[in-house]
């Protein structure tokens, strides 16, 4: 059964908008979602938490459907958002308390831990947080309840490398551990290129491209041959380029471009990998029509 | 749930209140010893009580509370009624400073007492949930509906003229025309009364329905 299942979900604000947007993903599963600026990646986030009235459609979580009829579901997401609201003058260790009270399986166990390892001072004021420091406050806010569904937002904007570093080991470990499934939004897919299976490409509110990691990695490469005007659109073609007398196509089904390359007497002069962060360039740009 | 997000936002506010609690107690005392000034305890208490439900009001918005309520395992509702029965806790301690004071001070009957001290909670739980309201983001977009919200406060400047001006001219609030001043004059209670609290429980309905319905609450 799906943990968290999309169908149809629409939002409307002003002149843009989210959806129809169908998604699924599957438990333990750990999912990038990857888009330009203003493409629709917090608004998703904020429609699934509810903080954003939906416009249309249906958000199921562990095959319940999640609207405001009830709000249990929520203890089963963990959220980090772009900003994270804290009652100010509290310290960050009363934070947590607070907000402990309303999850059933709160871990004080899990908050210490992560506390410790993340560096953060449970005893500081909240208003004198940086914004690493709330970051790091919402993820273990978002782990200390045993969520089974991780929503984050650009989690790491505010997070120095050493903590970029643990806080993806801590990620790491809660899904090899807890069967933890991840929508993690990034605009840097080097970030997650390691761990995610999944790639979901967003842009102007639609879901434009869901590709396994491995299959990009598999079928996406780039393709050098001579160039030569008679060639038109090759199969599976997503950018060309003429560089010279060469000309450099990205194809996300590389055998079938060279296959026709061939029949067309063209003989490829080379063809080679490109990283992930490459291929979601490309498939974003192509979108955009740069 | 609504029991637990209660508590939250009352340990929230509870020092500040402990604040308004030290300042109008001392001044009260302070009046009984001197010449009998309920008006000057009353207007202190409600000015006070203002100015630091204000405060409370505005740090909850700069802090983005409602964002922070959205994301717990809560309905719209739920936080709705919340946040409308800590305001209801929250005007006890100006009504309950007043009854303290009027107990404490045998000119008048009990019941006056009682009857005047239920008025002004009555109409510091509308009043403070005016307030609540123009302190929150608007629930609705668009220029026009955008300043619904300060509709209720402005009506609470209204209602303290003709509360005011009624203790002299005798009409609706105070119908017995005594020269007196507040402390002698009779007021409606059967008027008054029924009036600010119902005033207070269209004013939560209504803002419950629009937080229902709140396009966005992450502001």
């Amino acid at each position: 059964m799906a943990v968290l299942e999309l169908t149809n979900l629409c939002k409307k604000f002003g002149r843009f908008a989210l959806g129809p947007v169908d998604l699924t993903l599957e438990p333990g599963t750990a999912n990038g979602l990857i888009g330009a600026n203003g493409a629709g990646k917090t608004t998703l986030f904020r429609c699934i938490m509810g903080t954003v009235r939906r416009s249309q459609g249906i958000v199921r979580v562990e095959g319940a459907v999640a609207d405001d009829s009830d709000g249990h579901w929520k203890e089963k997401i963990g959220y980090v958002g772009d900003y994270t609201p804290l009652f100010d003058r509290w310290s960050g260790g009363d934070n947590l308390q607070a907000v402990a009270a309303c999850y059933d399986s709160w871990s004080d166990e899990t908050v210490q831990r992560l506390a410790s390892r993340l560096d953060l001072d449970l005893d500081q004021t909240a208003k004198h947080y940086s914004t690493g420091q709330r970051t790091k406050l919402a993820l273990i806010r978002a782990l200390a309840h045993g969520a089974k569904v991780l929503l984050l937002d650009e989690p790491t904007a505010g997070l120095d490398p050493v903590a970029r570093d643990t806080f993806m080991e801590i990620l790491h470990e809660r899904m090899l551990d807890d069967d933890v499934t991840v929508l993690y939004a990034t605009h840097h897919v080097a970030e997650i290129e390691s761990f995610v299976d999944q790639l979901v490409f967003i842009d102007h509110g639609r879901i434009l491209r869901r590709e396994m990691k491995e299959d990009l990695a598999q079928h996406w490469r780039k393709v050098t041959f001579r160039f030569d005007p008679e060639v038109g659109e090759i199969p599976n073609e997503i950018s060309r380029r003429v560089v010279g007398s060469d000309c450099e196509i990205v194809s996300s089904n590389y055998q079938s471009s060279i296959w026709f390359l061939e029949q067309a007497g063209i003989r490829p002069v080379q063809e080679s990998r490109i990283s992930i962060e490459q291929i979601c360039v490309q498939l974003l740009k192509t979108r955009r029509g740069v | 749930m609504i029991q637990r997000l209660i508590y939250l936002q009352l340990k929230d506010s509870l020092s500040v209140l402990m604040l308004l609690v030290s300042i109008t107690v001392p001044l009260g005392l302070a009046s009984m010893a001197g010449r009998e000034r309920l008006e000057i305890l009353l207007v202190l208490t409600l000015l006070v009580f203002g100015v630091v439900a204000s405060g409370i009001f505005l740090r909850q918005r700069l802090e983005r509370r409602q964002r922070l309520l959205a994301q717990l395992p809560a309905t719209r509702m739920q936080i709705s009624l919340a946040s409308w029965a800590s305001i209801a806790l929250l005007a006890l301690v100006p009504a309950g400073v007043i009854f303290v004071y009027l107990t404490m001070n045998p000119a008048r009957p009990f019941a006056w007492n009682l009857a005047f001290a239920v008025s002004t909670y009555s109409f510091v739980l509308y009043s403070l949930g005016a307030i609540a309201i123009a302190f929150k983001p608007s629930p609705l977009s668009g220029r026009i509906a955008r300043h619904w919200k300060w509709v209720p406060l402005l009506l609470v400047a209204v209602l303290i003229f003709l509360w005011a001006n009624s203790a002299d001219t005798g009409t609706f609030m105070f119908l017995e025309r005594i020269r007196g001043g507040l402390h002698a004059s009779q007021p409606d209670w059967a008027v008054l009364i029924p009036v600010f609290l119902g005033l207070s429980a269209a004013l939560a309905i209504v803002d419950g329905w629009l937080h229902g319905r709140a396009e966005d609450l992450s502001q």
